[in-house]
């Protein structure tokens, strides 16, 4: 086991790509287990650990994501949050975080909801004042609204791997998304003086707020025809994602004519790139994966925490402490296949209810796409606008504060996520 | 004389990535339509079609593995640059060229071994078409070897970066 786990660090740290490390540990750890006998094993768990049908939802939200940020859906709704909190003092960085939780319902992963910001409203923050680390950190901040007010990613590959409804685990994340839009509004009103934020001369406008509404109503439709359709239960999340990708075919190319065929190669291309870079990571973990459940390590993990405290409110401290400083190191697709089937037993032994404990397991891992060394979006962020990542993961402080303070609230109050499954999905 | 091989890595790195790109297009064209078949059939037609679902399924897995070999190419696989920062320059492509061929012989594994698992899913059959499990379980060993060149051919091209990136069509 120390030479699986050693072999592990050693590669992630020289800098081997994740899905390739995981892979080779995996493998390692097969041969230690069963010698060349259990070689074979290793295409066998990689192929099977692709082999889920709601997998599918990945590049299908994947696919509608990018044909509506390449439809100009991104500016049409900015200019909607723009037009309804516009007028605030610091009103494009409060724009930011209501056009992050209007992009989440379009988008399963943070990432694309930091580059597509980073290129439109950063620029345009600094062009108005704002100071370029704070313009970064506010889309940081609300770019990990998008994993977690659905569709999510993270949630699609949860609820796969540990068998928990993607449904109920979509509407828990719904309340804990607002959350943290409401308090990063909260913490951007209270910096706005002693910062000096901008602050527009004009006052909000009933005529710009329903011109804007009009130009982007048919974006704002999309989270409606995703949610509905899985929430009550007439299609599975797969045929969701897959009735979003024609929804957004038809509004780009139909009714805002802004791709072209040619166009459309490009995306599904790009579509299928980010596909495989995921989608390695997942087919490697399930090799490392198998070999853990084969040498019992979750249960000896979970043995661990429960003798170190009988307290469960203790023991869920442990396991954001785990969450968070692993997220620290590893890319969350990775650290989610590999800890959920730890966490799963562990969360349900100290009697969590698995919606609750997979919310909560993504929020920690998408709150560590913000810290360093290897938060994903810090680095996006950091190519897309040229700011460094020290500058902005200090300006990001306050808000990370928050959001880890959302998190303990979606850990220890259970009613914070299970509210609105239980009221739509009768949990 | 290294400008020369590099440039000829380069180029067939390119190629190659020209065509497995537009496999994967293709594929992900037809995985979409076959979903959207699925669903319409399920709610409007009612034919009793139960194929989708799974043919589906191994046409994801063809995707999203031939795509790994473009994200070689690109060097786009997710890694962390903490050690590379630390190291002087002279340091650096050194331990670029170990991590590609600790990698390189990953995929070389995976491509020998997914042969072998390719040949036993012969006798295996798929619940649709009565499609032999080879055709699916390929999609290992065909990525693997796919990926397996394109690090080769990066290694090779990074001996002597080319001076202007461009899209090469076959």
């Amino acid at each position: 086991m120390i030479i699986v786990a050693a072999a592990f660090f050693i590669l992630l740290f020289a800098g081997l790509p994740i899905g390739f490390v995981l892979g080779i540990a995996g493998v390692i750890g097969l041969v230690q287990i069963g010698g060349e006998n259990f070689l074979a094993m290793a295409p066998k768990r990689f192929f099977e650990g692709l082999d889920l049908f709601t997998f599918m939802a990945m590049p299908f939200f994947i696919l509608a994501g990018e044909i509506m940020n390449r439809s100009g859906i991104t500016e049409r709704l900015a200019g909607f949050a723009d037009a309804l909190v516009g007028y605030l003092r610091g009103g494009l960085a409060h724009s930011n975080m209501i056009a992050s939780v209007l992009f989440a319902g379009m988008t399963g992963a943070a990432v694309s909801d930091t580059a597509a910001f980073g290129n439109t409203l950063v620029p345009a923050m600094v062009r108005q004042g704002y100071k370029r680390p704070f313009a970064c950190a506010v889309t940081v901040a609300g770019s990990i609204i998008g994993p977690t007010i659905p569709p999510s990613n993270l949630m699609v590959i949860y609820g796969s791997l540990m068998g928990v409804s993607i449904a109920g685990l979509f509407a828990a994340g719904i309340l804990p998304g607002l959350l943290i839009c409401l308090l990063c509004m909260a913490v951007i009103a209270a910096l706005g003086r002693r910062l000096n934020l901008p602050k527009s001369k004009a006052g909000p406008s009933l005529r710009v707020i329903l011109a804007s509404f009009r130009s982007s109503f048919l974006a704002l439709l999309m989270p409606g025809i995703i949610l509905g359709g899985i929430l009550f239960g007439v299609v599975t999340p797969t045929e969701a994602a897959a009735i979003a990708v024609f929804y957004a075919l038809f509004v780009g190319m139909v009714i805002y004519r802004a791709i072209r065929f040619s166009d459309l190669v490009e995306i599904l291309i790009r579509t299928s790139r980010i596909t495989g870079i995921v989608f390695l990571i997942i087919a490697s973990a399930s090799i490392l994966s198998w070999w853990m459940t084969f040498m019992q390590i979750p249960q000896a993990i979970a043995a661990l925490f429960l003798s170190l405290s009988s307290n469960p409110k203790v023991i869920l401290g442990m396991i954001l402490m785990l969450l968070l400083g692993i997220g620290m190191f590893m890319d969350i697709n990775a650290a989610l296949i590999i800890l959920a089937p730890v966490l799963g037993p562990l969360t349900a032994a100290i009697g969590m209810d698995p919606v609750h404990a997979g919310v909560m397991i993504v929020l920690s891992l998408n709150i560590s796409l913000m810290t360093p060394p290897v938060g994903a979006c810090l680095f996006v962020l950091s190519s897309v606008t040229g700011e460094r990542i020290e500058r902005i993961s200090v300006a990001l402080l306050p808000f990370l504060a928050v959001e880890v303070g959302i998190l303990l609230l979606v850990a220890y109050w259970s009613d914070l996520t299970l509210f609105i499954p239980r009221l739509l999905l009768g949990r | 004389m290294i400008q020369k091989i590099a440039s000829i890595a380069d180029t067939a790195g390119r190629r190659l990535n020209w065509v497995v790109e537009r496999c994967c297009a293709l594929l992900t064209a037809v995985m979409v339509l076959v979903v959207w078949f699925g669903v319409t059939e399920r709610y409007f037609l009612n034919m009793g079609v139960t194929w989708t679902e799974e043919f589906s399924r191994y046409v994801m897995i063809w995707v999203a593995l031939l795509a790994v070999s473009s994200a070689a190419f690109r060097r786009e696989h997710i890694g962390l640059d903490v050690l590379e920062r630390f190291l002087p320059p002279y340091l650096r492509p050194g331990l670029r060229y170990l991590l590609d061929v600790i990698g390189l012989g990953f995929f070389i594994f995976l491509t020998y071994y997914g042969i072998g698992m390719t040949l036993s899913g012969r006798t295996q059959y798929a619940t649709i078409f009565g499609m032999s499990m080879a055709v699916p379980f390929a999609s290992v060993p065909v990525s693997a070897g796919l990926t397996s060149f394109q690090i080769l051919m990066t290694m090779i091209r990074d001996l002597a970066p080319p001076p202007v990136p461009k899209e090469v069509a076959p």
